[in-house]
């Protein structure tokens, strides 16, 4: 565990992935969870990279909600035209809308991807909806990360030169 | 012997392209709209050039040994603090400091394998969704008089993920809702067995 000085601003679900993105005052945090474990990264200001912002569709969701689509919309269809049962036909207009409805605001909005390399690691924060916000974070966090770098910079020490101890008189 | 190449290890290789996943040259990483070479998606970045991190390591031999005790580890090192755990005096090189103290290398290693260093704890339980899974699993089994059992486990998982939870400084609304569940899970079963001893006892008169 982390202490309270973390924002959570985001997160990284896919059909593999379930992440949560915080931001904390030195670093991007990255919770991974796999059932009840949770294990954590961290992606440091003074670390990053590159940060990089970009639109995408997400071809897999958007394959596997068609193939959903197409599959109980279809049956609905057949069940409207071919048999003449509009009750079946309602049932599985019914169990398509959950698929179709994301499908559409997918198509219409797409996916909005923060992505922040580090040396030794990254965070990948995906924004469905909130594209301001999209913006408002990556913009944030190049922010912060120029920040924290140019601070580094400005206290970087300037190395002393060692002096040898005087050898004793022969 | 597993050839190494068909190891499904990935490591990660430093700034890739967001879409591809194809590595970035450092040609590539610059400010702007970048086009990757490989899949020639287009994406705006942001590219840095973080200065290398550099400790100031002071050599006893240039402050002198009266002036500087030299590190246990690195003779040659002047010391700048003590170890927390066990007092050795260790130089810059050797304080392993995550926000709670300097450390030893050998001191903060046995700290994190035991767990006591919450800053450096890399994996942890999520309790909050153990309490929440629980409380579902008793709702199914409710009828089996499981309730009561399943409610007592959700709560005491449910306690240790309110802590959990305000140390992380995330919404405790959630897992309010989970206890109001257990309750009403608990109060339920009670309700339940109550309820069967009476129809038993007034079967039995």
């Amino acid at each position: 565990m982390t202490p309270a000085s973390r924002r959570m601003i985001g997160r990284n679900a896919g059909l593999m992935t379930r992440e949560l993105i915080f931001e904390t005052p030195d670093a991007i945090e990255v919770e991974s969870r796999e059932g009840y474990e949770v294990t954590r990264r961290r992606v440091l200001y003074e670390e990053v990279l590159l940060v990089t912002f970009h639109r995408a569709l997400g071809t897999p969701y958007v394959v596997f909600m068609t193939v959903m689509t197409s599959l109980f919309g279809g049956l609905a269809l057949i069940f409207l035209l071919s048999i003449h049962e509009p009750g079946f036909a309602i049932a599985f207009g019914i169990v398509t809308l959950p698929f179709l409805i994301p499908l559409v605001i997918r198509l219409a909005l797409k996916l909005d991807l923060v992505t922040v390399f580090g040396r030794r690691s990254k965070a990948v924060i995906r924004f469905p909806f909130r594209k301001r916000r999209a913006r408002e974070v990556y913009g944030r966090i190049c922010s912060r990360t120029m920040e924290v770098q140019r601070a580094m910079v400005e206290a970087e020490p300037v190395a002393a030169p060692i002096e040898e101890p005087p050898l004793p008189p022969e | 012997m597993a050839d190494p190449a068909r190891l499904p290890l990935q490591s990660y290789e430093g700034p890739a392209c967001p879409r591809c996943n194809a590595r970035l040259t450092a040609d590539w990483i610059h400010t702007g709209i970048v086009r990757c070479p490989d899949c020639d998606g287009d994406f705006e970045a942001m590219a840095f050039k973080p200065p290398p991190r550099r400790l100031v390591v002071e050599h006893v031999a240039a402050s002198g040994p009266i002036e500087a005790n030299a590190c246990a580890n690195h003779a040659k090192n002047a010391a700048v603090t003590a170890c927390q755990r066990c007092g050795l005096l260790i130089c810059a090189l050797c304080d392993m400091d995550v926000g709670t103290g300097s450390y030893c290398p050998a001191c903060f290693d046995r700290l994190r394998m035991e767990n006591a260093l919450q800053s450096a704890t890399t994996r942890y339980r999520d309790y909050a969704s153990m309490a929440r899974v629980t409380m579902i699993a008793g709702l199914f089994f409710s009828f089996m008089f499981l309730g009561i059992p399943f409610a007592t486990v959700s709560l005491f998982y449910a306690r240790k993920g309110f802590k959990q939870l305000r140390a992380e400084g995330r919404s405790i609304a959630g897992l309010i809702i989970v206890v109001i569940f257990a309750l009403l899970e608990f109060v339920g079963g009670l309700v339940m067995i109550a309820f069967m001893i009476y129809a038993f006892a007034k079967v039995k008169k």
